[in-house]
């Protein structure tokens, strides 16, 4: 289907910071719909609560602005209803490492086919700044009154032995490589994490400013394959995710990389579960008849009861 | 009334016994007690046999059949506390107790009960050696010898029992029906050989084929089923999970079972689920429901139509999972920060969950809001004949009513958006799904335009809770008499009126006749039906009935009509209520007495 940038423009005033990094993300999403040609009444954008979760009401697509850190299962329960939807998740560092950070893990032992957009800027920008669960130790920001007592989780790290099948990280001032990550993550079947590393001029200028990661940022090397050519091979799969974890464990915050860390196909989706177990998605199924009569036969269920 | 240790297949002797009634064309009404343990802790249950439907026990039986020590004497904890006083004192006064014949019977006191000594030891014995296996291995099927023993006790025909053994264990391997069988001769076999006489002969009545051993939980399943309902997700929680079990084990409902990984997770699912056009739902008890407020707080804002069922058990917290209790009312009424529309119903009987579940999914798409099932535990893992007629006729009679949702095409002018939340005179917008060729929706947590967009505007804002708060008219104005409440007998006559809600429902139902109370059945509980005001100012006196402390019911009618109920009879030690007791204490309360606190096992 043929969109344009202009199908897509938001009939809401979008009240983000200047120069904030939702920006370029929301441009990174669009790009990626008119990439891929997804027709936007198929599409649902599901956010958590934060800056960056006002997203889905700035883009002219299906939109469900969800609770502080449950995009994640709403997602999954829009998913399982309607196999048929494109469903893309943007949510915030908070929203989906903190307080979220159950349904992040659990996610990945589903590998549903939802794509994981997380706007990751080290802060909780719409409280006015505090620490997020990717805010390194001892980093002091803007917003609270001493360093950061609390270490950082590393997001990518987590997606991996959660069970991610798609872990990716861009930065939101590199379109270009967002929108080809985005992209990939939307084509590949299965549960997918792009971590955009996010400025947010606001509350974290320091660590966060193009120029911070320019100097802090690398993209992964051109030699370093992250597919899993052979999707039933579980030990070329286990290879390549130990590849993947020395590519994530950064020695210190001087080399970032960016880019795609691990793809596997694994054919194992939760959709694919269920179909084996012949249970149609939900929205198929017809539930009543033109006179609104249910439709179930309760037979074979009755006669297992009679005694 | 048998039982014994937790873990020694007593649910498996209540279905067998069951079933030999129900086969003998009789009613039956069964309930188990159980502790929160695996093995080892005090279980057991009741079955009620009656010519006609019952929906309660009594405090004592005619027959107990028990094969360890501490069921027939009671058992203490370890700082010589009293976990309970032996079922002994459950038998009534000329029936009968069957114990093990390695028991010593002098320590019995009562001289007013027939004891009948079983050697359960030698009849496994006997049955293990024709197997050729141990003893140990057939250590389980003392739950069978209780069945037999209490079979042959009742003149029941040894055919009948064979048949229903083969049916309780259908789906397990041959050699368990086998075995099983093979005790039963046994233990009739050794009765009579000892000359134990039956203390009755059961008369065969009609048994027309269509009666189904059914459990609480099993109709709420079915409710679901006749609705549509495609998905439910779960997280486990006693005494819930049976019902999410029994759904997944009939895949022919098609209905998709999903168990997350917390109960947060549960609730965003089923309104995920729901957003996206599915009937879905979940099931849980308190300590679940209490996890899930907050995004049923988000079904109301965002007027999706969700339903919950909550079983209730003892609370507060873990309270205690594997008994009952109605302590939840206060709780669901005014669930989550703030107000928003909800519908809270609660059904009193078996039968009833399978039609408030069904309907609640109607009220839940038709007033686009959650609805909350008020179900508890006396009534989940409560087990009764069901007629599966009763069952088709429901469903014959059942119309799926989706309200305002437009699957097609929406009109919608060059650049104009889709308003999911239009203001209407009736409240309830046109409501579309993601995928719609023709529109998109938004939906937010936050308050809202009509497009579904943040909007902090004054006016738009109270328009807005008007909207969503204001839906109790509309659904006090549609719903049938029969939704709301059920009225027997005429209140300006009859001596006391009884009011009250859910699994109390059965008990006072069972008494009716003795009590010559008429009673009000509150079904419908939020929104409050108007009638329930004038009915009970007609009446001359008054009595609240329910399982908590605090009277909910009672204080929440005074709330909505400004009438304290005068007497109260409650009961919250965890135990339902058993149609004996209620009649006393109704009886006491026509006496002037203004609180009965009941406490019955």
């Amino acid at each position: 289907m043929t969109i344009s940038l202009k199908d897509l423009d938001p009939h809401e005033m979008n009240d983000w910071c200047p120069g904030c990094g939702d920006n370029g993300i929301l441009a990174g999403v669009k790009n990626t719909i008119v990439n891929l040609g997804i027709d936007p009444h198929k599409m649902v954008v599901v956010s958590g609560i934060g800056c960056s979760s006002k997203l889905p009401n700035f883009i002219n697509t299906n939109g469900v602005h969800t609770l502080h850190g449950r995009a994640i299962p709403f997602a999954e329960g829009i998913k399982l209803a309607n196999p048929e939807l494109t469903v893309i998740i943007d949510s915030g560092d908070g929203d989906t490492y903190g307080i979220g950070a159950g349904h992040f893990i659990s996610a990945g032992r589903r590998n549903l086919d939802i794509k994981l957009f997380v706007h990751d800027n080290g802060v909780y920008s719409l409280t006015k700044g505090q620490a997020s669960p990717t805010l390194p130790e001892n980093r002091k920001v803007k917003g609270i009154p001493a360093p950061n007592i609390n270490g950082a989780i590393n997001p990518l790290e987590l997606a991996l032995f959660s069970g991610y099948t798609f872990i990716a990280r861009t930065t939101s001032y590199n379109i270009k490589e967002m929108v080809d990550l985005m992209s990939k993550a939307i084509r590949h079947k299965g549960l997918a994490l792009v971590d955009i590393l996010q400025g947010c001029p606001t509350y974290n200028p320091e660590f966060t400013s193009s120029q911070w990661f320019m100097q802090h940022t690398k993209p992964l090397p051109e030699t370093y394959d992250p597919v899993v050519k052979n999707p039933s091979d579980i030990s070329e799969a286990n290879q390549k995710k130990r590849d993947a974890l020395s590519m994530m464990m950064g020695d210190d915050d001087m080399n970032i990389h960016t880019g795609l860390f691990f793809q596997w196909e694994n054919p194992d989706t939760f959709e694919s579960r269920l179909e084996a177990r012949h249970i149609p998605a939900a929205i198929s199924e017809q539930i009543a008849d033109k006179d609104n009569k249910s439709t179930i036969d309760l037979e074979k269920t009755l006669s297992s009861l009679i005694v | 009334m048998t039982g014994g240790k937790q873990g020694s297949g007593i649910d498996v002797a209540l279905g067998l016994f069951s079933r030999i009634m129900i086969r003998y064309g009789y009613h039956i009404y069964g309930y188990r007690e159980y502790h929160s343990n695996i093995m080892g802790a005090h279980s057991y249950f009741i079955v009620r046999t009656t010519e006609t439907e019952k929906n309660s026990l009594g405090s004592k039986v005619n027959l107990a059949v028990f094969f360890d020590k501490e069921s027939v004497f009671g058992e203490k904890n370890r700082h010589g506390e009293l976990i309970h006083n032996g079922h002994i004192n459950d038998v009534l006064p000329g029936g009968t107790l069957v114990i093990d014949s390695s028991f010593d019977k002098s320590g019995i006191t009562r001289n007013d009960i027939n004891i009948i000594q079983v050697d359960s030891t030698k009849i496994i014995y006997a049955v293990a050696a024709r197997f050729k296996k141990g003893p140990g291995e057939l250590a389980i099927t003392r739950n069978v010898i209780s069945v037999a023993s209490s079979a042959y006790l009742m003149g029941i025909d040894p055919d009948v029992l064979m048949d229903m053994i083969k049916e309780e264990f259908k789906n397990k391997p041959v050699t368990v029906i086998e075995t099983d069988s093979e005790i039963a001769k046994e233990t009739m076999g050794y009765m009579s050989s000892q000359g134990i006489k039956p203390i009755m002969q059961l008369q065969k009545r009609e048994y027309k084929g269509r009666s189904m051993y059914t459990e609480g939980f099993t109709a709420a399943a079915l409710g679901k089923a006749i609705a549509g309902c495609k998905i439910q997700i779960y997280y486990p929680i006693t005494p819930a999970s049976d019902e999410s079990i029994f759904i997944e084990s009939h895949p022919e409902f098609g209905i998709r079972v999903v168990q997350p990984e917390s109960e947060l997770a549960v609730i965003c699912m089923v309104n995920g689920a729901a957003i996206a056009g599915t009937r879905a739902a979940t099931s849980t008890s308190g300590p679940g429901l209490s996890l899930m407020t907050e995004a049923i707080t988000y079904a109301g804002i965002t007027e999706t139509p969700i339903v919950v069922v909550n079983h209730q058990r003892g609370s507060p917290a873990t309270g205690q999972p594997t008994r009952t209790e109605q302590g939840d009312l206060s709780f669901v009424i005014s669930q989550g920060h703030g107000d928003y529309g909800k519908v809270v119903v609660a059904p009193g009987t078996v039968n009833q969950y399978i039609e408030m579940v069904a309907n609640a999914f109607n009220y839940a798409e038709r007033y686009q809001l959650p609805v909350i099932v008020l179900g508890e535990k006396a009534i989940a893992q409560a087990s009764i004949s069901m007629d599966a007629d009763f069952v088709r006729s429901f469903k014959e009679s059942y119309r799926v009513d989706r309200g305002k949702l437009n699957m097609g095409k929406v009109e919608l002018k060059e650049g104009e958006d889709y308003k999911r939340f239009k203001f209407s005179p009736d409240n309830i917008s046109e409501r579309i799904i993601p995928g719609n060729p023709s529109a998109v929706m938004w939906l937010t947590g936050d308050e809202h335009d009509e497009y579904g967009h943040p909007y902090e505007e004054p006016k738009n804002r109270t328009a807005m809770m008007d909207k969503r708060y204001k839906k109790d008219e509309l659904i006090l104005k549609e719903l049938k008499q029969s939704e709301k409440y059920d009225l027997f007998g005429d209140p300006s006559k009859a001596e006391i009126l009884v009011v009250s809600w859910g699994g109390a429902t059965g008990s006072i139902l069972d008494c009716l006749e003795s009590s010559k109370a008429a009673f009000l059945q509150v079904k419908l509980i939020y929104p409050l039906p108007n009638e329930i005001d004038k009915i009970i100012r007609s009446a001359k006196r008054v009595v609240c009935i329910e399982g908590n402390i605090s009277g909910q019911l009672r204080s929440y009618i005074a709330s909505k009509t400004g009438v304290l109920i005068d007497n109260q009879i409650l009961k919250y030690n965890g135990r339902p209520m058993k149609h004996d007791e209620v009649l006393a204490a109704i009886e006491r309360v026509k006496k002037g007495e203004k609180k009965v606190v009941l406490n019955d096992d």
